[in-house]
């Protein structure tokens, strides 16, 4: 097995693998071709072995595979433990990992583990050779992971140049789903770990909520979004100014907690992903929760009565002030404008 | 030491007037507390604008060295318009007499200075009462803390809500209050040098009347930043809507600030920068008539804005240097009182005072009127038709140049001036400027 | 029942003004101001929640290089018992795994003087490096449980704790043994706002600060490279409006949609 391989741990969600995580395949394997190496993939859980058929035709080198009746979902430890084992005798160049919550507990902890480093949240990868800016040492073909920070103003290109394997997750839609590779046959390597009893117990699910989502907003021209500044009445407002654009409401999640909107309209980390023509944002602060799903619309429009809401900066139009006389006022011209 | 909620002094609000206060009685050894509504010293203070340095100097002789300043003013331009054309009186200046800088930057520094002079500034409270026991002032509450203190500086700015409470001012009414629209346009420092004919560090303070407010009683100004160009007007709410009764104004005040922005004379000089911020705020039109009644009560003292020292040019507002000075004042006396122990009425309206005898209120009474004076229909349209008239009949002449007096006695004639009106508004605008 | 609760703070380049560039691509950070990462109040707020309902002690920890010290009494203000500042000149070059190897050390340590610590509270991420891994790095540094992006802790019982997560398409619960690292989200917690009086005792508060050398760390390389920075281009307009008189602003708004070609209504 060549030390220079890109691995790529593959999710299971519900059963099966995952559509985003087979989509670093693609990368991984673009990455591996210039290192010279290969490319392995990593699935665990509990009765995953099946799960072999459905990626055997993908552009994979190997499968390595930890099937354990103990390794249920969301059980963050014993799956980096698992991961951890796998990496740890095999010693690949580096994991990519699809940036969900759990994703990130995982990788976070598998680098401790390893004592390699972790960057998540890559908004792309590519090899160059690392030069040490104090010894001036270079690493040829090295990983680089570019990544933002500073809630988005910057991006950080960084890199892990002596440590194997540098862990980094991906954030989801970045890549086209791989090749399949009709008849060929994928080396499965199978480990095992010991799960004690000790680790299982400490954490377990008791219940998970799905939010239904009844409404597409990906596919709204116009969003008119409330957040914690709209309260209950803003809503009124905000509904009224949706159905004169021909858009749909959305909100944020403190908005949907306070029962303004119903949960299927929530945009952000926990909602959907929108990028509508025009978003007018209202009574919403901009919180990187919430923008994460929204910050790609084509138009931002934010009324807001904190002249320093983070908001304003991700924003097209800003309207400082307040809404309940802002957003009436604006109905009102629009219905001049229309008739 | 849990309940030791009590200060030598307590000033509400961290604007010049606060922090120059709580500075020199910190740097006295005063234990002093400032309160500041805002999310932190400057956060509220809109735009900036032109400051004179000589009055902070006296409070902060390192200002030149260590004051976030943009641009020291070394052209003062004054400009007549009428509509396409132009006269403008351009005057260079030898010293450092003042400078643009955005408040927010210059109160944050000011702010700075008085905590390193050991003042403590709390930001995001508001002061909601100023506390009253038995004729004289011991504290301020906050929610349902109350903060005791000696001395009671009230500093709030503009805005007196906790002076109104307490009976010192009325509430302000219509005819009190002006409007001042502004924009920041974005341009870098390269172009801002080459368009004004400035050095690095140099900047223009540009007055000007006639046209570009669309005859509405008030003027325009133009200041250079850094990398920004702030320009506006101000012009009394009433008047612009008589202006619309009249059918003079047709278009909003903020289309005014815009035929400003676009008039072909100054547009030259930013059309390719970018509008980075708008915003208008209401100012007092006649600080004298607002003033306090008194400006001192046992163990409160009034400074900056909340006790009228903004001065209304007619043209913009200047009240960084008077309120810094104000607060200079008011340490004095209250350091004094500290030496007595003595915070009565006795001492505090010497306060009053020395502000009378200041330089603040001789500009305040100097300005007193002239609000009144610019906005004669006389100013703004008679004077800048007068005078681009007659030097475009001077100076545009396809055949003989008429002799000057003769361009401007006939223009006088075409506008129906007469010479007797230009002489007295001339003699009486001067006097006052 | 009593809970010994450690919430930790990190402190940030304001956020609202976000460092910009050197010429050599690196951060210039002399003129930032520093302040506590905002998310990290949601987690003070959680922590404070928590003593109320349950009684306890809170302790307040912070790592860093800077000597603003007075960014920390807004935490002492909200109501935490004791702040401690880990200063370290090296700051800047640690990596997470160095973070949370030094503040897992220094929960150590405060473990010892206290006798036992329960909860270990921080916020989701940083507004500067972004990065989400504190909870789950030091949760295995310590051999603890973690789980992330908590929108609210519903009981603790029994040395277990249940909290509601965040996943991507809704909420988890789950119960898990304590001590445990929680990650706060921005969601269930808002912070409160400290009194005057509570203001001005937190300025009166010494805050102890501890150098790395007393921790006892082994000499441990940095593994993850930052190579270069870049500013992203706000591709936004950004033309905001501010008029006390409304009218007025929606006019000039309506005005600038105009020029701008951009139509509302379709």
């Amino acid at each position: 097995m060549n030390s220079r391989d890109v691995y790529v741990y593959l999710d299971v969600v519900e059963g099966k693998i995952s559509i985003n995580s087979l989509s670093l395949i693609t990368k991984a394997r673009e990455l591996a071709k210039i290192l010279g190496g290969g490319v392995g993939a990593i699935i665990v859980g509990r009765d995953v072995k099946k799960l072999v058929k459905d990626v055997e035709e993908y552009d994979i080198d190997v499968i390595h595979i930890i099937d354990h009746p103990k390794l249920k979902d969301h059980d963050v430890i014993s799956y980096s433990k698992a991961v951890s084992e796998i990496l740890s005798k095999t010693r690949p160049e580096a994991l990519l990992m699809i940036s969900t919550a759990l994703g990130k507990e995982i990788a976070s902890r598998i680098a401790v583990r390893l004592r390699t480093a972790v960057a998540t949240d890559c908004i792309d990868l590519y090899i160059d050779d690392y030069k040490d800016p104090v010894s001036g040492e270079v690493s040829e073909k090295t990983i680089h992971c570019i990544r933002y920070v500073f809630r988005g103003e910057l991006s950080a290109v960084v890199a892990s140049p002596r440590q194997r394997p540098f862990i980094a997750t991906v954030r989801p839609g970045l890549y086209p789903a791989p090749q399949k590779i009709f008849g060929r046959k994928i080396e499965v390597k199978e480990w095992s770990i010991e799960v004690s009893e000790d680790d299982l117990m400490k954490t377990e699910v008791l219940e998970i909520q799905k939010i239904e989502r009844k409404i597409d907003l990906s596919k709204a021209k116009v969003i008119v979004a409330g957040g914690r500044g709209a309260k209950a009445e803003g809503f009124k407002l905000i509904q009224e100014l949706a159905s004169l654009l021909k858009g749909e409401v959305g909100a944020t999640r403190p908005a949907v907690d306070a029962g303004w909107t119903t949960p299927d309209r929530m945009i952000g980390l926990t909602g959907q992903t929108v990028k509508p023509d025009i978003y007018i944002a209202v009574g919403i602060s901009g919180a990187p929760q919430h923008t994460i799903g929204m910050r790609d619309s084509k138009i931002i429009i934010a009324i807001n009565k904190d002249p320093e809401a983070p908001i304003f900066k991700i924003s097209d139009y800003g309207l400082v002030g307040d809404l309940f006389v802002i957003l009436p006022k604006i109905i009102e011209r629009l219905r001049q404008l229309k008739s | 030491m849990s309940s030791s909620l009590k200060f030598d002094v307590v000033i509400i609000g961290a604007g010049p007037a606060g922090c120059s206060t709580g500075y020199l009685l910190a740097k006295s050894g005063l234990n002093v507390l400032i309160i500041e509504r805002g999310s932190e010293p400057g956060a509220k203070q809109l735009w900036g604008g032109k400051a004179y340095a000589q009055p902070l100097r006296e409070v902060w002789p390192e200002l030149d060295r260590e004051a976030p300043i943009h641009r020291w003013i070394s052209i003062e331009r004054f400009s007549l318009v009428s509509g396409e054309r132009v006269v403008t009186l351009e005057y260079k200046l030898g010293r450092k007499v003042a400078f643009t800088t955005y408040l927010s930057e210059l109160v944050s520094w000011m702010a700075k200075k008085a905590e390193e002079a050991g003042a403590m500034i709390i930001s995001k409270t508001r002061a909601d009462e100023i506390v009253i026991k038995n004729g004289r002032v011991i504290g301020v509450r906050s929610g349902s803390d109350i903060v005791e203190a000696d001395v009671v500086i009230d500093a709030e700015g503009i805005n007196r809500i906790l002076l109104e409470k307490i009976g010192l001012v009325s509430k302000l009414s219509p005819e009190h209050i002006g409007l001042g629209v502004k924009e920041v346009l974005k341009l870098n420092s390269e172009k801002i040098n080459e368009r004004f004919g400035l050095e690095d560090e140099e900047g223009v303070s540009w007055l000007v009347i006639g046209d570009v407010t669309r005859n509405i009683p008030g003027g325009g100004f133009i200041y250079t930043m850094r990398d920004t160009i702030s320009l506006g007007i101000v012009v009394r709410v009433s008047s612009a809507y008589d202006a619309v009764e009249r059918g003079e104004l047709n278009k909003h005040v903020s289309e005014v600030l815009e035929d400003f922005r676009t008039h072909p004379y100054f547009y030259r000089l930013w059309s390719d920068a970018e509008v980075i911020e708008y915003g208008g705020r209401l100012v007092i039109e006649n600080p004298v008539e607002t003033m306090p009644k008194k400006l001192y009560m046992p163990g409160l003292i009034i400074v900056g804005d909340a006790a009228g020292t903004l001065v209304n040019t007619g043209y913009t507002f200047r009240g960084v240097d008077t309120a810094v000075y104000s607060g200079k004042i008011a340490a004095e006396i209250i350091l004094e009182a500290f030496g007595k122990k003595d915070f009565s009425e006795e001492i505090l309206k010497r306060y009053e005072e020395k502000i009378k005898l200041s330089y603040i209120y001789d500009e305040i009474l100097r300005h007193k009127g002239v609000s009144d004076l610019m906005r004669e229909k006389f100013l703004f349209k008679d004077l800048p038709r007068l005078l681009t008239g007659g030097f475009e009949k001077i100076l545009e002449a396809d055949y003989e140049e008429p002799k000057i007096i003769d361009g401007f006695r006939k223009t006088m004639r075409e506008n129906n001036i007469s010479l007797l009106r230009l002489l007295s508004v001339m003699i009486k605008l001067v006097s006052k400027l | 029942m009593s809970l010994n609760i450690i919430v930790l703070v990190k402190s940030v380049p304001d956020p609202k003004t976000p460092p910009t560039l050197k010429v050599d691509g690196s951060l210039d950070l002399k003129n930032v101001k520093i302040v506590v990462n905002p998310i990290d109040k949601y987690a003070v707020e959680a922590a404070l929640q928590l003593k109320e309902r349950y009684g306890g002690k809170i302790i307040g920890l912070s790592l860093g290089d800077h000597d603003n010290i007075d960014i920390f009494r807004e935490i002492i203000a909200m109501g935490v018992d004791s702040f401690i500042y880990i200063k370290d000149p090296d700051y800047q070059r640690f990596d997470t795994l160095q973070k949370s190897y030094v503040l897992s050390k220094a929960i150590k340590k405060i473990e010892k003087d206290l006798g036992r610590v329960d909860l270990v509270l921080c916020g989701v991420e940083s507004s500067d490096t972004n990065m989400g891994v504190l909870a789950s790095q030091i949760g295995e540094w310590l051999e603890i449980p973690s789980i992330s992006y908590v929108d609210k802790i519903l009981e603790i019982k029994n040395g277990s704790i249940i909290v509601k997560k965040i996943i991507e398409d809704g909420f988890i619960t789950l119960r898990s043994r304590m001590p445990v690292v929680l990650s706060i989200a921005d969601t269930g917690y808002e912070p409160r706002i400290p009194s005057l009086r509570d203001t001005i005792m937190a300025r009166r508060r010494e805050i102890p600060i501890w150098k790395t050398s007393d921790l006892g760390l082994e000499f441990r390389e940095i593994v993850l490279k930052t190579v270069r920075f870049k500013q992203i281009e706000s591709k936004r307009l950004g033309k905001i409006f501010r008029d006390e008189d409304v009218d007025k602003m929606i006019d000039r708004f309506f005005e600038e949609l105009k020029r701008d070609g951009v139509s509302l209504l379709r």
